[in-house]
């Protein structure tokens, strides 16, 4: 038996004047790429908990038009992909279905629009890949496949028994960076975020040793693989931070990875981060607008922070790790003024790198549902445009074209190549103040 | 290859950590896994062996090792002169 594990690759943008000046301006193109080419974590996650005589293939789809013709040596084809390629997952599910061969489809759209998933698959999984997988491959086997499979107490999932994915599924010279997970959820609950509630609520770690086997095994494919750590906040229990940072110094890697501002207020976790070998540390600042901050996450974490931003960023790239700060433009309290705000803090704080991204409702979030309430949302289907650069419902405090405008201004601004070599050379300046890593 | 593009591949090899042998001295960067931010990290480096400076201008177009070298023996030139 073989199963084709298929995901939707590659960064969509929908905005025309986006993508013409986009391409122009080297740092979004370099982060573009970086994401564009990370393997598909959740695939090689799905293919671990495979039965060992079924043989998998894995395969990344960026552009379903080049698909000629389904594979017909699958017996079965799992499909997962994010909201914004998710037209495209449909349609390659609807080509298998027509060569009668079953589709299996799941990831985060799929959890949110289920029942919209089914009518592209014959079974929808509804949960986590290490607890579905397997039911779903022995009613496979068995000719019992069910139209979905639910995860019963989502967010349970003891990460502890976690397999090691197969990374021994992808090719060597394909990827510059490849995925570990050290944790799935995020305790600050933001009202835009897509990712860390839809697979349950809790906040769950791995323990530092499988995390260290996962990175050996990747090693013997890549001897000095740049890991990119897919979390989405990484360091929330600080004793468990330092545990796996000094596990991580030995195996002398690099990597970069997701979490909050609270990691500048710990100078000995930050010089653990850096003699272990992270190079940059992705932080959602949201906003430089107290205003637009307030109420983004249910105990105001964030607003708090606010008037640490500066000495926070300045704290984590003095110790050598470059911080690559995002920003969400259309918040409620955002008006035309913002764009301006953000592109003088980006300056002044003298961020490495940073991504300017628009406020957007994912389907089945808690933003998303406020906004059809409120009869804000443009249309009731719009996930071809679920980009994170293209505007979805009617901003509160200027207009859809303010908005448009100042993204474009902004993206000149902050990813112009000047701004960029400026900043690169900060960071080469201290670079020289510090030790080598993993001294 | 003379001296300078020896040092400097060894200056590479030493902080990329990949093997010595497999840098040539037209090899890519990205090739060999050496990323914007690690490239940075070599350039300060490279600045700190040869007591140079290299402006943000220059950071430019540094894709290669011929690029590496060719940016590095500029620089040590013009402090000769």
């Amino acid at each position: 038996m073989k199963v084709g594990l298929m995901a939707l690759s590659g960064v969509r943008v929908r905005n025309e004047k986006l993508v013409k000046l986009g391409v122009t301006l080297p740092q979004f193109v370099s982060r573009g790429n970086v994401i564009a080419q990370l393997p598909s974590l959740s695939l090689l996650i799905i293919a671990s908990v495979t039965p060992e005589d079924v043989e998998v293939d894995y395969v990344e789809v960026p552009d379903v038009s080049q698909v000629r013709e389904p594979n017909p040596s699958y017996d079965l084809v799992a499909i997962t992909s994010y909201s914004a390629q998710i037209h495209e997952a449909y349609e390659l599910a609807d080509r298998y279905r027509e060569a009668r061969i079953p589709v299996i489809m799941g990831g985060t759209h799929v959890i949110a629009e289920s029942a919209e998933a089914k009518r592209h698959a014959d079974s929808v999984a509804i949960g986590e890949a290490e607890v579905l997988w397997p039911k779903i491959m022995e009613d496979f086997k068995d000719n019992r496949l069910q139209p979905f499979y639910k995860e019963e107490n989502p967010g349970t999932y003891d990460l502890s028994s976690s397999p090691i994915p197969r990374y021994d599924l992808l090719a060597t010279k394909n990827y510059n960076r490849i995925t570990v997970q050290t944790s799935r959820g995020c305790p600050h609950d933001c009202e835009f975020c897509a990712g860390s509630k839809l697979f349950g609520q809790g906040f769950r770690q791995k323990p530092a040793g499988l995390i260290v086997r996962e990175i050996e095994k990747i090693k013997e494919k890549w001897p000095k693989p740049f890991i990119e750590f897919a979390d989405d906040n990484t360091f929330v229990d600080k004793k468990w931070s330092g545990d796996f940072l000094e596990a991580l110094i030995p195996l002398k890697v690099k990597w970069f990875t997701e979490t909050d501002i609270s990691v500048a207020e710990d100078e000995e976790l930050l010089k653990l981060m850096y003699q272990s070998g992270c190079y940059q540390l992705l932080i959602g600042l949201e906003s430089t607008s107290k205003v637009s901050l307030d109420g983004i996450d249910t105990h105001n974490w964030k607003l708090k922070q606010r008037d640490r931003y500066l000495e926070a960023v300045h704290r984590i790239q003095s110790n050598g790790i470059t911080v690559n700060g995002c920003f969400v433009v259309g918040l409620d309290g955002d008006t035309p003024d913002i764009f301006k705000d953000i592109r003088d803090f980006i300056e002044k704080s003298k961020l490495l790198e940073a991504q300017v991204t628009v406020l957007t409702p994912y389907p089945g979030i808690r933003l998303s549902r406020r906004l059809k309430q409120e009869g804000r949302l443009f249309k009731d289907q719009y996930w071809d445009r679920c980009t994170m650069f293209d505007l979805n419902f009617k901003p509160k405090n200027m207009t859809p074209e303010d908005l448009e405008k100042g993204l474009l201004w902004i993206f000149g601004e902050i990813y112009n190549e000047k701004e960029y070599l400026k900043r690169k050379r900060h960071y080469m300046d201290i670079i020289k103040t510090l030790p080598k890593r993993g001294k | 290859m003379n001296k300078l593009e020896r040092e400097i591949i060894d200056t590479i090899a030493e902080e990329s950590g990949i093997d010595r042998d497999d840098i040539k001295s037209d090899s890519d960067l990205y090739s060999l896994g050496i990323d914007s931010l690690s490239s940075l990290e070599i350039l300060a480096l490279l600045e700190e062996k040869f007591n140079i400076i290299i402006q943000d201008t220059e950071l430019k177009n540094i894709n290669s090792v011929t690029e590496i070298v060719r940016l590095v023996s500029s620089k040590i030139e013009k402090k000769e002169s």
